[in-house]
């Protein structure tokens, strides 16, 4: 009950903050309903610095990752996973994630669009945490869809995806009893802040991100909720900086890093294709 | 039928305009970020034809040049702008005609393309005029429900081949 109370509460602060916001939809933590350009390619290097709560130790983690804009309404993500778990920097896995836009209705101010989305991920970390994670610890696959509303300058995102994993490969089981099965669900605004009257591209960028995402696993019944935030800069129109911090608001299930800071690097590169 | 007949002859005996499509505007789409407007940007400006485009990014708008007036492909501006991730929600043509009769429900073959005159009264036109094009791929369904029949036409016509316009207030 205090988690369902939580979360009607954030919701709502979530919604206050929306009102005050001019719409912005390149969120860090989760992806709008909107694709990037066809014909371009985007490169993104994300680097999470998350302290181990098991190891006492800072969990690094790079994963480097090619965006494809392979038609207006389909995207590709190709990524790799980079940690430094065991002690030592190493590749651990890769992934690729598929989006696809298949509903769209634009006018002059607003937009409601919907799309599809799917991750497969491979990745032979040791499993340490009931979490479920593929987009930087767990071998598996996602299926999810995504809505983006922006309406009078004001932008809202959610999505609901489905996740399964399986062993890491034959030496890092899922601990006997552990949930293989996960509902992960977002809701996400953005809030720009700078400049105030968009003249010319090479002006910077400055937004604010605020992020709800949230986690049940199927049948064991664990849950969490993370409040996410993130400050943007976009430099010419064309190169990204992201800097975030992540923490729990609550947990039902044991989780290894559940709190810190993510810093992401991204540019992009139109109509190369 | 009648309708498709109708057409038919518009289409044959369409007149080669005293005319020339000189630079056009297009608004796009909702967007919310510096970065989706310059992809448009970028799109509008690998297009060939094309020799300059001036962003008014507030707006959402682009006002386009062409190296050769002659080889504007309205067909291409527009996917221009959808393979960025967008629409047009409106599409002005800037229009250099001399002396040119136009009247309502007439055809004229601009740049070599043919366009539909809808909502106007007979006259003659002279110097830069703007043009509004009105079918469903070029502007907001709320606005395009001032022109009632063009619905109907699309339909008959096949959509891009025939190009409904009107003409704006200068």
């Amino acid at each position: 009950m205090r988690h369902i109370l939580s979360r009607i509460s954030l919701t709502g602060m979530l919604i206050c903050f929306l009102s005050l916001t001019r719409a912005q939809e390149l969120f860090v933590y989760t992806e709008p309903a909107s694709n990037m350009p066809a014909k371009s390619v985007g490169l993104r290097a994300s680097n999470w610095l998350m302290p181990d709560n098991q190891t006492h130790t800072i969990n690094y983690q790079f994963i480097p990752e090619v965006m494809v804009g392979a038609g207006r309404k389909l995207m590709i993500h190709a990524d790799g996973f980079f940690s430094n778990q065991n002690g030592h920097f190493h590749a651990v896995g890769g992934g690729t994630y598929l989006k696809y836009r298949f509903y769209s209705s634009d006018q002059v101010n607003r937009h409601f669009r919907l799309a599809a989305f799917g991750r497969l991920s491979l990745n032979n970390s040791a499993i340490t945490q009931e979490e479920i994670d593929l987009s930087r610890f767990n071998t598996g696959w996602a299926l999810g869809i995504v809505g983006t509303q922006l309406l009078h300058k004001q932008a809202i995102s959610a999505s609901v995806s489905y996740n399964r994993d399986y062993n890491n490969g034959a030496e890092n089981k899922i601990p006997p009893g552990q949930a293989d099965q996960a509902v992960n669900y977002t809701l996400s605004t953005g809030r720009l802040i700078f400049p105030r009257n968009y003249e010319n591209y090479r002006q910077t960028n400055l937004n604010l991100m605020v992020e709800l995402l949230g986690q049940d696993l199927v049948h064991s019944g664990g849950s969490y909720l993370d409040l996410a935030s993130a400050v943007q800069f976009i430099f010419n129109s064309q190169t990204r900086v992201d800097i975030g911090y992540k923490f729990q608001l609550y947990s039902t299930m044991q989780r290894t890093t559940p709190n810190g800071f993510m810093i992401r690097f991204e540019h992009l590169l139109f109509n190369v294709l | 039928m009648k309708n498709i007949i109708t057409i038919i002859c518009m289409l044959l005996f369409a007149t080669a305009a005293n005319a020339q499509v000189k630079k056009v505007s297009i608004q796009a789409s909702g967007l919310t970020c510096s970065m989706c407007s310059r992809a448009i940007y970028k799109s509008l400006k690998k297009i060939p034809e094309v020799s300059a485009v001036k962003e008014d990014i507030a707006h959402s708008t682009y006002h386009i040049q062409f190296k050769n007036p002659d080889q504007i492909s309205i067909s291409a501006l527009r996917k221009a702008v959808e393979d960025a991730g967008f629409s047009v929600v409106r599409l002005e043509l800037k229009t250099k005609f001399d002396h040119q009769e136009v009247r309502n429900d007439s055809t004229l073959r601009i740049n070599d393309q043919t366009f539909w005159f809808v909502g106007i009264h007979p006259q003659s036109l002279d110097g830069e005029k703007s043009l509004l094009l009105i079918d469903k791929e070029f502007l907001l369904e709320k606005d395009r429900k001032k022109y009632p029949a063009v619905a109907a036409e699309d339909k008959a016509s096949g959509g891009d081949k025939v190009y409904h316009v009107t003409l704006l207030a200068s």
